[in-house]
């Protein structure tokens, strides 16, 4: 969840940058998450497009999100090439398991047995 | 029209009388948005019942009155002899026509009053979903894969109207079909026109309730095209059996019904089970989902 307080003495694309780097950071957005569109996320947050686009111009150059043109802006997967790897995997298991409508503490409790050696 | 015809298209119209004016009293409208709660797994938070109970009152209005128009172009339609029944008994099928025109009211008025709605930008904190959202967020897969599969159907049983049949072409039944293959389109276009529309919110328990709202919009746009490919079907079906000239063409036409009458109580028993108006909450709101009403 994302939110914006115009009240605060902090500018807006950077309460929103600083909430979506977090979340990448934290896991909370995995890697490939598709982000809302400019136009839709400056909507719901009431704030300009060009603030939200400002604000993913900079996540984009500090690489924790990535523009794939028509395809929209998704996240990067983050640390070196095989957590990578493991990140973008993982997103995948979780779509999988979210379209065929599966418990997710049953989900992570296969994944816990599976990675037993 | 026949005198049953008119009195399922009375009785339907006093309904749709009585539950525009339920409206008009308050203490039915706030227990709707509880009971509708429960429905969705939503609780209903004290600072969010007003508006609640404004935009559920007007959801109904704006359905209602679609439903009765809706029932009124498809009366319209069949007293004034535009679409001819086929076989005899005749006219018995015009109740397809005119569910349909139901339907596809509901379906309409779901759209305008989702589309039409004027969100207003909170002064103070705001809150947005940091994700994307797509159509199969909403909707569960035997209500999108559902619609999109009946007009299939649907259109097959056309193709095979228009090729075996004797009768005429424009029946009950086929125009039925012409109306889901159109009503799915309005579905697929009316969908992503509600799905790119912005949710400015002022807390999460709004944001969850507006997603409620937009899941149930959807819900009954794609009733339209899944009812009527089904009921057209049957109604073909019900078509080529009266007209088969030969037995395994009425043998193929009778089993074709039964298995179309077999899959809507399958279609059915999963509905039931699934829960697919908390489709949105399973995928959304996955926290909620596991303790229902804590919103």
């Amino acid at each position: 969840m994302l939110t914006i307080d115009p009240k605060s003495h902090v500018p807006p694309f950077e309460q929103l940058r600083l909430q979506l780097r977090e979340q990448v950071k934290t896991g909370e957005l995995a890697a490939g998450t598709k982000l809302p569109t400019v136009r839709r996320l400056a909507e719901d947050l009431g704030i300009a497009p060009n603030t939200v686009a400002r604000a993913y111009r900079e996540l984009e150059a500090d690489g924790f999100i990535e523009t794939h043109g028509r395809n929209g802006t998704l996240v990067s997967a983050q640390g070196d090439a095989s957590e990578q790897q493991g990140q973008i995997a993982a997103r995948a298991y979780a779509d999988r398991i979210r379209t065929l409508g599966i418990d997710s503490d049953v989900a992570l409790a296969w994944v816990a047995k599976a990675l037993v050696p | 029209m026949t005198p049953g015809m008119w009195t399922v298209s009375i009785a339907f119209t006093l309904v749709a009388v009585v539950a525009l004016a339920l409206n008009l009293i308050p203490a039915y409208r706030t227990a709707r948005a509880t009971t509708l709660g429960k429905s969705v797994g939503l609780a209903v938070p004290a600072e969010l019942s007003g508006a609640l109970a404004a935009r559920l009152t007007r959801r109904s209005l704006i359905t209602w009155l679609g439903s009765l128009l809706g029932l009124a172009a498809a009366v319209g339609a069949v007293h004034l002899g535009v679409v001819t029944s086929s076989g005899e008994p005749s006219n018995a099928s015009d109740i397809w026509l005119i569910a349909g025109g139901i339907v596809i009211g509901i379906a309409a008025g779901a759209v305008v009053n989702a589309l039409a709605f004027k969100s207003v930008i909170p002064t103070g904190e705001r809150f947005a979903r940091s994700g994307a959202v797509a159509v199969n967020d909403y909707l569960a897969p035997i209500d999108l894969v559902g619609s999109r599969v009946a007009v299939i159907i649907g259109a097959l049983t056309l193709l095979a109207w228009t090729i075996i049949a004797t009768g005429p072409t424009f029946t009950v039944g086929t125009i039925t079909i012409m109306l889901a293959i159109c009503s799915l389109a309005f579905f697929e276009f009316a969908t992503r026109r509600i799905l790119e529309r912005g949710q400015p919110v002022a807390s999460p328990a709004e944001l969850a309730w507006d997603d409620a709202l937009r899941a149930m919009s959807m819900r009954s746009t794609a009733t339209a095209p899944m009812c009527l490919g089904i009921w057209g079907t049957l109604a073909v079906c019900i078509d080529l059996a009266r007209n088969a000239t030969s037995d395994a063409a009425f043998t193929t036409a009778v089993a074709a019904g039964v298995v179309v009458f077999v899959a809507i109580f399958i279609a059915a028993a999963v509905s039931i089970a699934t829960k697919p108006q908390q489709h949105y909450l399973r995928r959304l709101w996955p926290d909620i989902a596991r303790t229902p009403k804590a919103a």
